[in-house]
């Protein structure tokens, strides 16, 4: 009872020394984006390209940066036999600055289909790596990799292996009250069910504008 | 009455016009007789003249002369009684050493060393905060004395210094009431009484007093002899902008494009070529842009502690005004000199 109590007093701490480091100044931004994608499902000709409109909220306080963004687009199969449809994708992503360069980065996300089993609906938890620098006046530029450690899919199934990929670039008003960012993410899911491989691809592309209001 | 009383002043007036002018008469004709070295002339033209009614400058006059007459036909007493006379007259008076004869200027020191004066008494103009300064007042001595200074003007009446003098002395006057206050405004008397056993002769000085307020001081608005530095620097322009998005577009499309599930095709490429692009480019012109200003952190530190030693002087010179503004300066002047 007594070690479960220093610990939460430690983690309490830790959390406390995290959020008063001046290592990044306090932000919250909203913003729109709009997305382009391919999705690729299974093999063969499964790949669906299409886009759609997304929104973003970011909250940065001291060493965490706090990101929850969605996105609705409606993709078309390349396949005649196919019928076009509709994804909905949310994610959150929760970072804390190890360093000036190197965030570490925790979230889950989630994407749903509509036809239901048009594709796979999937969910996912994320761990993984951040890093960002500025380049010049107000741009900054942005990489990150993280593994997928749980995957879930209305189909079953499970993925051996999981990753995902990012790059992405923003340019900002000196106040940081206006920004604009183009982002990329790629995400790759082994998924195996049935002890046959149906693997999953997206490649996605957001354009985006944010407002800051702190 | 009226009438008769203003014809009988001017009667008056007009005789004494008259006598004055024949008195004159008498001391000028003992002047040209002295020029025409006519020494017992002068002498007869100078008693007769005494025996009048001189105003105190022609008197002053008829004493030189009869002592330089006197002087001139070797009667040594009768000249330094005459030059005793003319310096209880003015004592200030006394003859160039450059024109007249150094056996008249001996006779003119046996006769100063004989009485008791007060001479040469003087005072400069002088300005001061009440209570942090005094005028000074320097006067000579004939002879060793006890002098005893008084300042008399509006409302005041105060003994300044009792002293022993030989030779030359001073008295220093702070311009101020017996309670502390400054001295009102007016003309005062700084008088000097020597006395030395039964001799006594008081001289004395007119000053006036004027007041002002005491000005105040201007803040500062940046130190002397310390230049703020500049806090920001813009550094040179770089290609690092394009060299970290090069990093950045290889690591994070090069692992894209590594990982790619081949068994998927290759054909889903175009955001990833659309960002990398962008980035690039990116990259690119702020590699070409002017770099954007960076702080300096020891100038920053360097001008944050030089306003902090502003504001503490100027701070100070709040304190010090706040205390002028309590204060009067006195100017202490001979009271025949300069305008208001």
């Amino acid at each position: 009872m007594n070690r479960g109590r220093g610990r939460g007093g430690f983690v309490c701490a830790v959390l406390l020394a995290a959020l008063v480091s001046p290592a990044t100044a306090q932000r919250l931004r909203l913003g729109l984006e709009g997305v382009a994608l391919t999705h690729f499902e299974g093999r063969g000709d499964a790949r669906s390209e299409g886009g759609g409109l997304g929104a973003v909220i970011e909250l940065r306080l001291g060493r965490f940066a706090l990101a929850a963004r969605a996105f609705g687009a409606s993709l078309e199969p390349d396949s005649t036999d196919r019928s076009s449809y509709d994804v909905v994708q949310g994610d959150v992503r929760l970072r804390f600055a190890v360093s000036s360069l190197v965030a570490l980065e925790v979230g889950g996300g989630r994407r749903s289909v509509t036809p239901e089993l048009a594709a796979q609906d999937v969910g996912v938890v994320r761990l993984g790596l951040y890093s960002e620098t500025g380049i010049g006046s107000h741009a900054d530029i942005w990489a990150r990799g993280a593994y997928l450690p749980v995957t879930e899919f209305t189909g079953g199934g499970s993925a051996s292996l999981a990753l995902e990929f990012g790059l992405g670039v923003a340019v900002g008003t000196a106040n940081g009250r206006f920004r604009a960012s183009v982002e990329y993410e790629f995400q790759r899911i082994d998924r195996e069910a049935d002890g046959i491989d149906v693997p999953l691809q997206t490649s996605l592309a957001r354009l985006g504008v944010a407002v800051g209001l702190l | 009455m009226r009438r008769r009383i203003v014809i009988m002043a001017l009667v008056f007036l007009s005789e004494w016009t008259t006598a004055s002018a024949q008195e004159s008469t008498l001391v000028q004709q003992a002047a040209d007789a002295y020029q025409r070295l006519d020494y017992p002339a002068a002498i007869v033209s100078i008693r007769r003249a005494l025996a009048t009614r001189l105003t105190v400058d022609d008197r002053i006059t008829a004493y030189e002369l009869l002592a330089f007459s006197y002087g001139a036909v070797d009667s040594a007493r009768q000249a330094v009684d005459a030059f005793r006379e003319l310096i209880f007259l003015d004592p200030d008076r006394e003859p160039d050493p450059n024109t007249v004869s150094p056996r008249i200027t001996s006779l003119y020191a046996s006769a100063l060393g004989q009485v008791l004066v007060v001479r040469h008494i003087r005072t400069d103009t002088v300005s001061f905060v009440a209570g942090d300064g005094d005028a000074v007042v320097e006067f000579e001595l004939s002879r060793p004395a006890l002098v005893v200074a008084r300042a008399v003007g509006p409302g005041i009446d105060v003994v300044l210094d009792s002293m022993s003098v030989a030779g030359a002395g001073r008295v220093r006057w702070p311009a101020t009431t017996p309670t502390g206050e400054p001295a009102p405004p007016g003309i005062y008397q700084i008088i000097l009484a020597a006395g030395s056993g039964r001799e006594e002769y008081a001289g004395q000085v007119l000053v006036e007093v004027r007041h002002r307020p005491v000005d105040t001081l201007l803040h500062l608005t940046a130190l002397p002899d310390a230049v703020e530095l500049p806090e920001t620097v813009i550094p040179p322009r770089t290609w690092r902008p394009l060299g970290l998005a090069t990093l950045y577009t290889a690591v994070g499309a090069g692992a894209a494009l590594a990982l790619e599930n081949t068994s998927l095709g290759t054909g889903a490429r175009r955001e990833l070529v659309m960002v990398s692009a962008a980035t690039l480019l990116t990259g690119f012109v702020m590699s070409l842009r002017r770099p954007a200003p960076e702080p300096v952190p020891g100038n920053i530190l360097y001008n944050q502690l030089l306003r902090e030693e502003l504001g503490r002087r100027n701070a100070e010179i709040t304190r010090t005004n706040v205390e002028r503004r309590s204060q009067t300066l006195l100017t202490v002047l001979p009271a025949d000199e300069g305008p208001e």
